[in-house]
This record gives C-alpha cells, structure tokens and sequence, in this order.
C-alpha cells in the first residue's frame, strides 16, 4: 500500500531508532574507518563482498545500517593515509594526495585533516539532501521507466567504459566484453536455454558477482600488499597544527565545497563514472576556477576541501540511481543492491513505490554515520593514524582468510574457493597489464539486467520502442554524455592533476 | 504455463508471452502498461496490491477454484475458468490442471518403499502439518497461510488425474512456449 512520503520518511526514521541498529551502524562506522586508515587494499568492496553473505540474514534495516555506516564513514576517514603518509587513499581520496601530502609536510597535518572530515561531512549531508529531494520528484517518473528506457539508462551505464578505460580504451573495452561474456554464463532467464554451463551444475545460476567482485579486487590488493611490504617501509609525518583551522578553512570556502558536492552528486548519478573520477574532477574544477591555481600541489587547503566534500556527495548521488532507479553505480553500490534483493526489495520504481519507509531509513543511516564518521574523524585523529602501521605481514594472511571465508560464505560450495582463487589470479594481472578491472564489473552486472530490458523490450514493442519519446531523449542523453567525454580527453591531451585527461589517465593506472 | 492456461481458454487473440519477469516487476510492467494481462495466485495479488481490488486499479475476468467449489471471498463473482470449456476434452485438461494445482508440491517415495516406512513417514507429516507451531513459523516465514493435503487426499486426487492421451497432448502443447493450438 503506498504512504505518503512524509509518513515514509516518519516510518523510515522509526526504523532507525533501534538500539540493534544503532549498534550495527556503530559496527559499520568502525570497520569503515578500519577500512580507511587501513594499507590499501581493505577497500569497500571487500568489506561489502565480505559482509554480505552475513547481513542478508539479519533484518533487513539493521543490516542497511552496518553496510551504509561502513560505506559513508570510509569516505570521509579516507584522507588519512594521503595527508599523513602520501600514500593515496582508496577511490574517491587520491587526489587528496596533490595538497594534502605537502601540507603535511610542512606540519599543516592537523589543518588538513580539519579540513577533510569538515569538506567531507558537509559533501555528506549535501548528498543526502539531495537524495532526499530527489525522492518526490523520481516518484511520478516511475512509469516513464519501462524496460526500453531502462535498456537504454543501462547501455549509457556501459558506454562509461569510456571513462574507466582512461588511457587505454582498448583494453577497457576487452574487459567490459569478457565482463558481457561472464553474464551470459548460466540458464538464459527468459528462454531456459543453457549457456557456457559444460553440463556443470555449478555453472548452471552463473558465477556469483559477489565472488568475482572479492576475487578480482581483494586478492591483487593483498598481493601487492605483500610485494609491496607498504605499512614498515613509510615513515609517519608528524601531526601538528590545529583541527579546527581546518574547519575554519572549510566554513570559509563553502562556495567551493557545494559546488563539488554537486559534482559528487553528479559523478554518483551519471551510471559508471564512480569514485575513480570524482576526486579528480573536484579536484580538476577546484584547481580550474581558482585566481591562483598555482598553489595547487604546493599544500593549498581547497585542493584538499574539494576532493574530500565531492567524494562524500558521491555517495549521495549513488543512492538515487541504486534505489530509485535501480541499477548499481559501481562494485558497492552492486553489492548494496544484490542485498536489498535478498532482503526481498527490487531497487528501483518499484521501491520507491511499495518500500519508501526503507529508503528514508537508507537516507537517514546515511545523514547519521555521516556526523558520526565526521565526529570519529575529529576525535580519533591521531589515534587512528597508528592503524596505518599494522605490518604487512599481519595484514595479508588476514586479507587471505577474510576473502576466503567471504567467498566460501556465499554458497557454502568448495568450488567457490577454486572460482575465487582463478579470479583473483586473473584480477592481479588485470591490474598489472592495465585492464580496468572496474570495466569488467560494470560488464558482468549490467549485461545481465541489459540482455534483460532488450528482450521485454523487443517482445513486448517489437522494434517500436525505439520511437517512445523518453526513450529518444535518454539515447541523446547518452550519446551526448558520451562524446562529451570523448572531446574532453581529446582536447586534454596533457596528464596534469588539474585536467579531465589527467583524472582519466589516474583513473588507468589506479583501477 | 498458468498464464497460456487462461489465454486458451479465454480465447485471446494472438497472445504474446514475455517470459522473466520477477513477481513485483510484473505489477509494475501492468501498471506502465507494458503488459496487458497476467495470471496470478489471488492470495498473492491481495496480499501484495490490495488497492487493484479495493479502487478497481485492475479489472479481474475469471479464476479457478481450487478444490472445485471453493469460492474465494473477495473473488465469489468471476465465472470459474470451467465455464469457458467447449468440449469434453477440455473439463478433463481443467480437471487436471486443477489437480496440479492441488497437489503443489507433494513429498512422494520411491515406488518400492516398504509400507511400514512410509507409515511412519505420514504419521510424522501428519503430526507437523498439523501442529499450530508449523503454521505460525510458516506464517512468518512465508507470509502466507499453508493450507497441506493429508496423504490419503492426495492419493485420491492423483488417482483422478485424468490420463487419456488426447487430453495429455493439449497439456504438452499449453505448457510448452509454441503457439496456442486453436479451440
């Protein structure tokens, strides 16, 4: 029965005031802010690919409440390991790296760091108004989105391979076409007919995206953690100078922060852009319409406000595509939604409709962690910095296990391990060779869900839907959104920082 | 196959089947206007969209009542699917639908089971079926009220299934995705 959205919003704050809640968003706070003090390689998707075969089985808003906490507080403690070690940070924070490294240096930690949890809680909030603004207006767009145009959103998700791809557009495309080809595997849902199964039952559901999402991007984490012995060899700057000229900073550049808070919203809801490209381009806009651009990677504060308070809006802007639209925004947001499913929510119109009570729930968790995450950002500061030192040689076995347990979890099957172990292999020299692994994540979820809206759409339209009116302003929407991506890197042929070339060249060689 | 049931027997024309729809996402699609129709348990629909029946959100043209005369409440009114056959062939096809229908998902063994085996196993179904616990866990389980078939019922019913060839045809080609044979 439908509510009204205020009554939704009432019921959806309601189902937060639980203390098992509570407890599991303080659970998701702490293993978020793990994640983003952690070496790299704890990063979100392996919490999620991790946490998921155990929160499917709690309720499904306390289980909401540890994945949303985890996810909102890691981005806003992500600035930690740039500015006090100049290590970049997990997606979305590398660009914190350009200032922030520099004034830690300099013994400005403190003000960076300030400045960061400040430009990250605001970027927070300003992502979770706009996802609350966005519920009443997606609401009477829910029957424009019938499976033609939802074909057409999807295949504007996978022409953002272009983007993943940075500099090398080929191999992004090879991995988007064997992510395509994993999606096939399996019994075609609306035929029956048998795929790539080789009479093998264990073929016959395909292979988990879970399982292949841990396997590709935790396994090569904890490789190169391993090799790279990263955690003994980096020597800590120490912390110096004063949070709050940080804050003072942030408050007085708050121009700056909403409108890359926008941008944030805006990468989040363009479907595949993702965290990849958020901080550079925050970064890039910062450093664009600065009077003194020169100060920029020389420790100028706004080049550490900008990226930061983008990459928590992001998150924002990814919860309007996953739960009102329905289709994930990256490894994350594809996991969040293979939740909801198992929880019995179909993301999407279909929510919005029949579940709102459970996304304001969302909205609220997310506006909640975030003060909460910009708090334990504030008074752990340097607490936090020593978890950077664990030695490698605790963390990897650790990562082992974890991924292990994770992907034998998913379906109890040892095969699972052989399937992990062979992707993780595959994941390692994906990233060594320069094959963007986020490419083939965006192939394998959104073939499936592809294959689907084209067959619904040809079955139920013949070839008519072409002409739906929606449908022709969403294909010129993507076309457009396309070429302008492709002109951006064309006319930024320069691999600076500040540029759309250089994000995208970052975007390469980090994913 | 429910679905290619009633576009038989309510003589659709030229009826299009689009297959992988999950539950809700139908809903949603008759709602857009996507699809024009579908087939559906009537639990399930008042359960899950009370306001199609309560505002007239969907028109509702026939049902079949299982068992034979077990009329819904909310749905007393709509012409039992039988009255649509034509011809004897038909009522037999409905019978064993029908029956289908009834038996769900049965617990059967292997032909060959000793008697004092299967004894014991029916007492032990008996015994839980009936339990109020089984009910109220499958309550909250599942949602929906379980309403089982005792073992003696159920070998009654499958002992009626009608079983001449012609009728079993009809069945194949309606539970296959061919076109529907002409009446």
């Amino acid at each position: 029965m439908e509510i009204s959205l205020f009554d939704a919003a009432a019921r959806g704050f309601l189902n937060v005031l639980h203390l098992k809640v509570f407890l599991a968003m303080m659970i998701g706070v702490s293993i978020g802010t793990f994640t983003a003090v952690a070496p790299q390689g704890l990063g979100m998707p392996l919490v999620y690919a991790i946490a998921l075969p155990i929160v499917i089985k709690w309720e499904p808003i306390t289980g909401i409440a540890l994945l949303i906490g985890a996810s909102s507080v890691s981005a806003i403690c992500a600035a930690y390991l740039p500015i006090l070690f100049g290590i970049p940070g997990g997606s979305g924070s590398q660009a914190t790296v350009l200032d922030g490294y520099p004034m830690g240096k300099r013994g400005e930690g403190r003000r960076a760091l300030g400045a960061s949890f400040m430009a990250g809680g605001m970027g927070s909030l300003i992502g979770t108004l706009t996802l609350v603004l966005a519920i009443p207006v997606a609401r009477p767009l829910i029957y424009l989105m019938g499976s033609p145009e939802l074909f057409v959103v999807m295949l504007w998700g996978l022409s953002m391979v272009a983007v993943l791809a940075g500099r090398r557009p080929i191999k992004g495309l090879i991995a988007a076409a064997f992510g395509l080809l994993l999606a096939t595997i399996g019994q075609q849902a609306q035929s029956g007919v048998m795929r790539f199964v080789f009479d093998q039952p264990y073929l016959l559901d395909g292979i988990s995206i879970s399982i292949i999402a841990l396997a590709l991007f935790g396994i090569p984490s904890a490789l190169d953690l391993a090799l790279t012995k990263l955690g003994v060899e980096q020597q800590p700057v120490p912390l110096k100078g004063s949070l709050f000229d940080g804050v003072k900073d942030t408050l007085r550049e708050w121009w700056l922060v909403v409108r890359c808070s926008f941008v944030g919203v805006w990468v989040g809801i363009v479907p595949g852009l993702g965290s990849q490209v958020v901080d550079w381009l925050a970064y890039g806009h910062a450093a664009q319409t600065s009077k003194n651009p020169g100060n920029f990677g020389k420790g100028d504060v706004r080049g550490v406000i900008a990226p930061e308070s983008a990459n928590d809006a992001k998150d924002g802007g990814d919860l309007i595509t996953t739960l009102l639209m329905g289709f994930p925004q990256g490894v994350v947001t594809a996991l969040f939604i293979v939740a909801l499913l198992a929880w019995g929510y179909l993301p999407g119109p279909e929510m919005l409709k029949k579940n709102p009570e459970v996304i304001f729930s969302v909205v609220w968790i997310q506006g909640m962690s975030g003060i909460i995450g910009t708090l334990v950002g504030f008074v752990l500061a340097a607490q936090l910095a020593k978890l950077a030192e664990v030695r490698y040689t605790f963390m990897v076995p650790l990562m082992f296990i974890f991924i292990l347990m994770g992907a034998f979890s998913v379906n109890r099957d040892p095969i699972d391990l052989l399937v992990v172990i062979t992707f993780g292999i595959l994941g390692y020299f994906m990233r060594r060779f320069g094959y963007p692994r986020p490419a083939m994540i965006l192939g394998l979820v959104l073939g499936d869900l592809m294959e689907k809206y084209l067959y619904r759409s040809v079955a139920s339209y013949g070839f008519s839907w072409l002409g739906r009116p929606a449908v022709i302003v969403l294909f010129i929407l993507a076309a457009g959104s396309l070429i302008l991506t492709l002109r951006g890197r064309l006319k930024t042929r320069d691999d600076s920082p500040a540029s759309l070339g250089g994000a995208m060249a970052r975007t390469a060689d980090e994913s | 196959m429910a679905r290619r049931f009633f576009a038989y027997f309510l003589d659709l024309k030229e009826p299009r089947f689009i297959a992988g729809y999950s539950a809700p996402e139908v809903d949603a699609a008759l709602l857009r206007g996507e699809l024009d129709a579908r087939a559906n348990l009537a639990t399930s629909a008042l359960r899950r969209n009370p306001d199609w029946f309560d505002k007239g959100v969907m028109d509702f043209h026939a049902i079949m009542e299982i068992p034979k005369g077990a009329k819904h409440p909310r749905l007393s009114h709509l012409p039992e699917i039988e009255s649509f056959a034509k011809t004897d062939r038909e009522k037999k096809l409905i019978t064993m639908w029908r029956i289908f229908r009834l038996v769900g998902y049965p617990y059967v063994m292997p032909p060959g089971t000793p008697k004092e085996l299967v004894d014991v196993l029916q007492e032990a179904m008996r015994k839980a079926l009936k339990d109020p616990d089984f009910h109220r866990a499958f309550q909250k389980l599942v949602g929906d009220e379980v309403e089982p078939v005792m073992p003696e019922e159920l070998a009654k019913v499958i002992r009626d299934v009608p079983r001449d060839a012609e009728v079993i045809d009809l069945l194949k080609n309606l539970s296959g995705s061919a076109q529907l044979p002409p009446r």
